[in-house]
């Protein structure tokens, strides 16, 4: 019973990340070592590949070998951005992903929307979700507000970028 | 030490040049906003700008380029103290302490200070390049392809070890960058890791990925949130407390100083110091004895912001120092300025300080001018651009990414852009998630092609000989320092641990 709660409370997250880039890292060193053997080739990823590949393997196994106390004191170390960040927004990104997930998932949306709809019309519709999601109920602030801007930014762009930009209508 | 006769020159040419001074205030301007907002960055100001400058006089067009950058390189540093979102690279150690005293009501002071450290860091950099140019360009020159490394590796393991919490996670997001950095096409033209796509054939574009990693560390977490600054009286940037702010930057000459020189030497080093010299400083300033009363690190403390702005302002004069002794650019920004030469028919190298002295002192001269116009300039326009936290969060949240995608688009030109503007926003909120260190990912990701150059380069003339480092002392001495400031962290864990057990 105990063990089960043990395993219940490991951080499994941070296992998976540290998991994933010593995943990512043994497929780049093997797609470089096929590339070419050569040592000009592998110089600097080799040995930098190795030094990754065990911290991440060293990171995402710590919390299996030294019990789950010490995992937890290990686990994320506050980063000189996130100290310098108040305690609201951290808590709500550590305590709360799911609201976190659900902004990058509509911002995926818009950056993938942008080819079919243009800079213009996704950005308008981007914004006006995104302000509805935030509690925004005012018609005309919903409406006007996101073609307003979405209209300023994309003509604002058009102008000053040396390449054709994708709009739908303007 | 100052080649008068050159000095001459330049003061002559300056004379002739009337229409060159009109252009420093729109030039300055230009800088501000294209750095204020993320997304548009220096090197896409100055690029923007470079065609206009075609049809203009050499010294026109290097005053107007260099005003844009020195605009740009204090703009980054208004959106980092005001959304945590460094404008630039070099800004990055100023939303450690400038973003914690906006979150305090403090944006105002914290506008101001770091202005006034702009400026002043700005003037001394070139005051100290217009005093050492000829010694430093000959130590410069001193500099072999190993040399380069170790300084790669210090820069990276001095963002590992600002990383307080987790040194091996600060390693491990720098080598990680580095690793992916070299994702692409090699010098010798070997493909790695491209998947086949055609678009990476050029490796990861680092501007998108840089506005991504850094804006979604701060915006995907900020939903919530009404205003940036939680005060309603607080969100009023006035000009009473940008001017409190200014003089309060009279409290640290000392801090100045130290930024300032070592912004110039950091930044004379090419392709590291715009995005390393920030961070030297506020390390330095970090590791040196608190001040009684003063805040922590990271938690407001002026000292941070001061230590941050005066260095990445004093770099911008010690990256001109590899463009005149090398001709080789010292980041984005110099690249375009060495552009805007070739444009002139201006070959820049070791023979262009010797042919061209009066040329050289006349940059020099104008941007000391550059740097006082700076601070009038810029303290009329803070109050324009300080508007940004009078903004609610739910509007700033997503236009900002909105202003990032038109952004990345209009540095690469295709999809590409905003693509990866939004893998690498997923990938920094990740690590940002699991206490990795943003900056270090970013810095490894951005100097990765020149450690895999240097360290090829020292490969080929060694011979594969490791013998071949040990006649070189320079290196050596640097390897050490990089060693020392590796253990620095573990020596003060173990020395903070005794002192308790005691």
């Amino acid at each position: 019973m105990e063990k089960t709660q043990q395993k219940s409370r490991l951080p499994w997250g941070d296992i998976g990340f540290a998991s994933a880039m010593a995943a990512f890292t043994l497929w780049y060193l093997f797609d470089s070592y096929h590339a070419s053997s050569r040592t000009t080739n592998l110089v600097l990823i080799l040995p930098v590949g190795i030094l990754v590949l065990a911290l991440a393997v060293g990171i995402a196994l710590r919390p299996f070998l030294v019990g789950r106390k010490t995992a937890v004191e290990a686990a994320p170390a506050p980063t000189e951005e996130t100290v310098a960040d108040p305690a609201p927004v951290t808590e709500q990104a550590q305590d709360k992903p799911w609201a976190s997930i659900g902004v990058m998932i509509l911002f995926a949306a818009y950056i993938c929307a942008i080819p079919f709809a243009g800079f213009d019309v996704s950005s308008a519709v981007f914004l006006a979700i995104s302000l509805f999601q935030d509690g925004e109920r005012r018609p005309l602030v919903l409406l006007v507000g996101p073609i307003l801007f979405a209209a300023a930014a994309t003509l604002a762009f058009k102008m000053i970028i040396p390449f054709p930009l994708p709009t739908l209508l303007l | 030490m100052v080649d008068l006769n050159a000095l001459m020159g330049a003061m002559d040419l300056m004379a002739s040049s009337s229409n060159a001074w009109l252009l420093i205030i729109p030039g300055l301007l230009i800088g501000l906003i294209f750095g204020c907002i993320p997304g548009l960055q220096t090197s896409l100001a100055m690029a923007l700008v470079l065609p206009a400058t075609m049809t203009m006089d050499l010294m026109s067009a290097i005053f107007l380029l260099t005003a844009v950058f020195t605009g740009s390189m204090f703009g980054g540093g208004i959106s980092a103290i005001l959304m945590n979102i460094p404008g630039t690279s070099s800004a990055v150690a100023t939303a450690f302490d400038g973003y914690p005293m906006t979150r305090r009501g403090e944006h105002g002071e914290a506008l101001g200070l770091a202005l006034a450290a702009s400026a002043i860091g700005t003037m001394l950099g070139y005051l100290v390049l217009l005093i050492v140019i000829a010694p430093l360009a000959g130590f410069v020159l001193k500099l072999g392809p190993t040399e380069m490394f170790i300084v790669v590796l210090w820069g990276l393991t001095l963002i590992a070890g600002l990383d307080s919490g987790s040194v091996a996670r600060g390693i491990l997001a720098g080598a990680f960058g580095l690793l992916i950095g070299t994702v692409g096409m090699s010098s010798n033209g070997v493909i790695r890791g491209t998947l086949g796509v055609p678009e990476l054939l050029d490796g990861i574009a680092i501007v998108p990925a840089m506005i991504g990693m850094f804006a979604a560390s701060e915006l995907f977490s900020l939903k919530g949130n009404s205003y940036i600054v939680a005060e309603g009286s607080a969100r009023r940037v006035s000009i009473g407390s940008i001017a409190k702010g200014a003089l309060q930057v009279l409290r640290y000459p000392g801090v100045i100083l130290r930024g300032g020189l070592l912004g110039v030497l950091v930044g004379a080093v090419p392709g590291v110091g715009s995005s390393i010299s920030n961070l030297v400083s506020y390390k330095w300033e970090k590791g040196r004895k608190a001040v009684p009363g003063e805040r922590k690190f990271g938690e407001g403390n002026p000292r941070g912001l001061v230590a941050s702005e005066s260095a990445n302002s004093s770099s911008e004069g010690g990256s001109m120092v590899s463009l005149f002794a090398l001709g080789i650019p010292g980041g984005a920004g110099t690249a375009i300025l060495l552009a805007a030469f070739n444009m002139h028919n201006i070959t820049g190298g070791p023979r262009f300080l010797r042919d061209h002295g009066d040329i050289v002192y006349a940059v020099i001269a104008a941007n000391i001018v550059q740097a006082i116009a700076l601070f009038f300039v810029g303290f009329l326009a803070l109050q324009l651009l300080g508007a940004v936290v009078r903004l609610r969060m739910s509007w700033i949240r997503p236009s900002v990414l909105i202003l990032a995608a038109l952004g990345s688009y209009g540095i690469i030109g295709t999809m590409q852009g905003p693509l990866t503007l939004l893998a690498f926003a997923l990938l920094g909120w990740l690590m940002k998630r699991y206490g990795y260190s943003v900056p270090a990912m970013v810095i490894g990701l951005l100097l990765a092609r020149m450690a895999e150059g240097e360290l090829l380069r020292s490969y080929q003339i060694s011979g594969g000989n490791f013998s071949y480092v040990l006649d070189r002392p320079i290196t050596l001495v640097m390897a050490a320092l990089l060693l020392l400031s590796l253990m620095v962290p573990f020596l003060r864990k173990r020395l903070t641990a005794s002192k308790a057990a005691a």
